[in-house]
């Protein structure tokens, strides 16, 4: 895939915060720091890292709901801040999100159903009519049942809820979908059935994932590039098996070994070998 | 979807929020009291009319009728004037000025908390000022120079009330907007194109309104106050009575009649009152650790002791069958298991529903081992950890049964103030969030200082204290023990909540969730750290977690727990490579890579 027909796309974005303003004195933090990356159409790119490797603030910068300090970001080519009217509504449909936690990532105060037709009746995706339809065929997608509709978020389990996250951001029929740690909340059971029905949207609706976590297993069982950050800066970037089998930087070496692999034999093995190293 | 599941959740009623904010109010005797003053108050206001025996201005009797003279319940005033009536017709003034002046301003503060809020930047600035500015200047001065420059009438008081009182409600508004606009369903709503008009009022306002409702009611007492101060000093109309006028006119008869001030008085107490007490419950309700009852152990073990022995049987014996019964089991190496537990039953409520987090578990650890217990979210695995060090958050406990002994002695109370010894001395606890458990106020090395429990001080205390950090991997140039809790990172955070637990010298150390708010590489590490003080100084680990790989490196033996049981238990070899149960298949066979792992063995 060449470059020009990547749907959402950084050219060296840097963010800092706590810059100028009336303190000025304050530190500044660079949490993000020249940063280029770029997804493709129906691609997962797995943006990689530990907490203040400026992983979700670029997130944040690709979502639009952050302005970079430096650097352009563009979706379908055209750049963020000079997006005319109806780009950014395009824009607006076009790119869509799952947060991590779902505790906080729906309205408590909305039924499911409601959540949902607000965004269906927002863009007119389908006429007033027509919306309970949607629903219904949006909540089949994620595999819930209809009567979820009618429920509130706080009579949905955490795994329900994410998957009432995920069809709002379906709903809108988006290109790109960014994933911001969307499984760490969950349970390891939960977060296979969330993870395997995200693989079969993108199968069905073509959709592209910037899928961003700290988790190497999960980042490797779905992406097909991955971007490792570090202190706001990529470390590598590359083919998702290559990157993780064959790491070239140092940091990537040293997340990878640094893994609990869930395997007793491999961790007593390690262990002795490290306790032999130290009697020698 | 499996359906089944669906099935059973659909008979689960669940009350919606503000119902169970209505009913948590509502727990509180004050807020019935108060609730019934204020139902009082309205329905006079209303009905003064028909109720009040006569019209508020007409003469209807000698003045200064003492309260219960014929025909006159409350008396009369200097005019003649049936004193019943008039404070009748004057809570609707009161009610009428107290509720438009006040929610005239919660309704300017509204607007303004959530255009400061939402927005922020100079625009928040400029109008915190103003709000701040409003807030210095008194309501009845400006009530005074108003009344001096326009002429006395209601709106105008209800007008000044409206624009003193709306900072405190801008205040909460924007504190709450502060809060609630980080959440991801705000940022969701941004993403998804919809206006800022639309977010405020339809994602934001709705959520941040229920301290509001405590302010109103607040403020609806305070106008009514303000109010009968205004009248009193005469500004208003003249030809309404109201309370503040009654007390002004009832000034000159008063070594007279003192009842005449003691009435009106008396019903702005109570109205006041009345909306103070709602006020308050309904604050209560919002903070429900306020209404939480602090579990009572002593009481609980009493119960369970009771039942015990009128089963009939000899409480240390029972200790003892349970040990009798482990010893099979353990090796020549550790005897006697250090941990025992038998039979756990613990099961509590949360709004009205049973939680049966823990239902009949028996386990042991043995002297120097790890011993893991893992488990999903809400399958009862804190719970064990925190039952038996007694340190559950306030609930309501329903159900606590069973044994448990370290040592050989018992540890939940069979024998009263000895068992709190035995736990404190030998059990410490290690959290997932060590910030929410280390005084964010104290420096690290008062904080382990304290725990000693002042059995040593000074130079040898602050000895001892480098000495638990460097057990734990915090050198001494670090300096750790001279710093705040938020001046270090998270991992040395948890090495210093585990120097904390360490310096009660604890025979088992239980850890829930020990590294699982860290960072893979720092995770790394504190089991490394952890490792060390389990293997080199023979300290017996109870480690609870969701995460196999941290099982897997640190556990010799598992419980895998599953809705308050245990479905399966084996050593940890034996558990990755050869699970019986399904559902610890079905755990397993979840772990991203776990089947990666098991090609690469092979």
């Amino acid at each position: 895939m060449s470059l020009d027909e990547a749907i959402l796309r950084a050219d060296d974005v840097s963010c800092v915060f706590g810059a100028g303003g009336m303190f000025s004195g304050s530190k500044q933090v660079r949490a993000v720091d020249g940063v280029s990356l770029h997804v493709g159409p129906q691609e997962t790119l797995g943006i990689v890292g530990e907490s203040g490797s400026g992983k979700s603030t670029m997130a944040r910068i690709l979502l639009g709901l952050l302005k970079p300090t430096s650097g352009t970001v563009s979706f379908e080519g055209v750049d963020y801040a000079k997006m005319n009217r109806a780009q950014r509504w395009n824009f607006h449909q076009a790119v869509q999100v799952v947060f991590q936690d779902p505790g906080t990532s729906l309205n408590p105060r909305k039924s499911v159903v409601k959540i949902l037709s607000e965004v269906l009746l927002l863009h007119k995706k389908v006429p007033g009519s027509k919306v309970l339809d949607r629903v219904i065929e949006v909540l089949d997608s994620v595999g819930l049942p209809s009567e979820i509709a009618f429920r509130m978020p706080h009579e949905l389990s955490g795994g329900q809820k994410q998957r009432v996250a995920i069809g709002r951001a379906i709903a809108m029929e988006p290109k790109v979908i960014i994933a911001d740690e969307a499984l760490s909340a969950l349970d390891v059971s939960i977060q296979a059935q969330v993870l395997s029905l995200m693989k079969e949207l993108q199968r069905d609706l073509n959709v592209s994932y910037a899928f961003i976590s700290h988790d190497l297993g999960v980042v490797r069982e779905i992406a097909d590039r991955v971007v490792v950050m570090h202190n706001g800066k990529v470390e590598e970037t590359g083919n998702t098996q290559e990157v993780l089998d064959h790491p070239q930087a140092e940091y990537t070496k040293s997340l990878l070994a640094a893994r609990f692999i869930a395997n007793p034999h491999e961790a007593r093995r390690v262990r002795l070998a490290r306790e032999l190293s130290e009697t020698l | 979807m499996n359906m089944p599941a669906v099935a059973s959740e659909r008979g689960r009623k669940v009350p919606r929020p503000s119902l169970e904010l209505l009913k948590r109010a509502f727990k509180n005797p004050l807020t019935i009291i108060g609730a019934a003053l204020l139902v009082v108050l309205v329905l006079t206001a209303i009905f003064a009319d028909v109720l009040a025996p006569y019209k508020p201005t007409e003469i209807a009797g000698f003045p200064l009728l003492p309260p219960f003279s014929d025909g006159f319940l409350l008396g009369t005033d200097n005019l003649g004037r049936d004193t019943l009536s008039r404070v009748m017709l004057g809570s609707r003034m009161s009610l009428a000025v107290g509720v438009f002046g006040a929610g005239m301003g919660i309704l300017i503060g509204i607007v303004i908390g959530s255009i400061a809020g939402y927005f922020g930047g100079w625009l928040d600035t400029l109008l915190m000022r103003v709000a701040e500015l409003f807030q210095i200047i008194p309501a009845l001065i400006i009530a005074l120079v108003a009344a001096a420059l326009f002429g006395g009438s209601m709106q105008l008081v209800i007008l000044v009330i409206g624009f003193t009182f709306w900072p405190d409600t801008a205040r909460i508004v924007r504190a709450q907007i502060l809060t609630l606009k980080e959440r991801h369903f705000i940022e969701a709503a941004k993403v998804a194109g919809f206006k800022s008009r639309r977010i405020i009022l339809s994602d934001l306002l709705p959520n941040a309104l229920p301290p509001v409702i405590v302010q109103a009611a607040l403020l609806v007492g305070w106008a009514i106050l303000v109010e009968a101060g205004l009248s009193f000093l005469g500004v208003g109309d003249v030809n309404i009575p109201t309370w503040g006028q009654m007390l002004s006119s009832a000034q000159v008869s008063l070594s007279q009649s003192p009842w005449l001030s003691i009435i009106p008085g008396l019903a702005v107490v109570l109205s006041v009152l009345g909306f103070n007490f709602v006020a308050d419950g309904f604050n209560s309700a919002l903070n429900p650790r306020r209404l939480a009852v602090e579990v009572d152990y002593r009481k609980l073990n009493a119960e369970r002791v009771r039942k015990l022995k009128s089963a009939g049987e000899g409480v240390t014996a029972e200790v003892q069958t349970v040990e009798s019964q482990y010893a099979h089991e353990t090796d020549e190496r550790s005897g006697i298991p250090q941990l025992i537990v038998d039979d756990l039953v613990f099961n509590f409520k949360v709004g009205g529903r049973e939680v049966r987090a823990v239902n009949g578990v028996s386990f042991h650890v043995n002297r120097g081992e790890c011993v893991g217990i893992v488990g999903e979210s809400g399958s009862g695995k804190s719970t064990i950890g925190r039952v038996l060090a007694q340190l559950l958050p306030p609930v309501e406990v329903s159900r606590f049964e069973g044994r448990a002994s370290l040592d050989g002695e018992d540890l939940l109370g069979l024998s009263g103030l000895k068992a709190d010894r035995v736990r404190r001395d030998g059990i410490s606890m290690v959290f997932q969030d060590p910030m929410s458990h280390l005084n964010p106020t104290m420096k690290v090395g008062a904080q382990i200082e304290e725990a000693f429990g002042g059995t040593i001080s000074g130079a040898e205390a602050r000895e001892r204290i480098d000495e638990l950090l460097e057990r734990v991997d915090l050198p001494r140039a670090m300096n750790v023990a001279d710093r705040y809790p938020h001046q270090l990172s998270g991992g040395q955070r948890q090495r210093a909540m585990i120097a904390l637990a360490l310096a009660m010298k604890p025979k088992l150390l239980i850890a829930d969730e020990p590294t699982t708010a860290l960072d893979a590489s720092v995770q790394a590490s504190v089991v490394e750290t952890l490792l060390k003080l389990h293997h080199e100084e023979g300290l017996s680990i109870l480690l609870i977690s969701h995460d196999f790989g941290l099982i897997a490196n640190m556990a010799e033996r598992v419980y895998v727990m599953r809705q308050g049981k245990f479905v399966e238990s084996a050593d940890v070899i034996e558990l990755f490579d050869n699970p019986k149960h399904d559902y610890t298949k079905s755990l397993l066979a979840a772990v991203p890579g776990f089947k990666a792992n098991q090609g690469t063995e092979a």
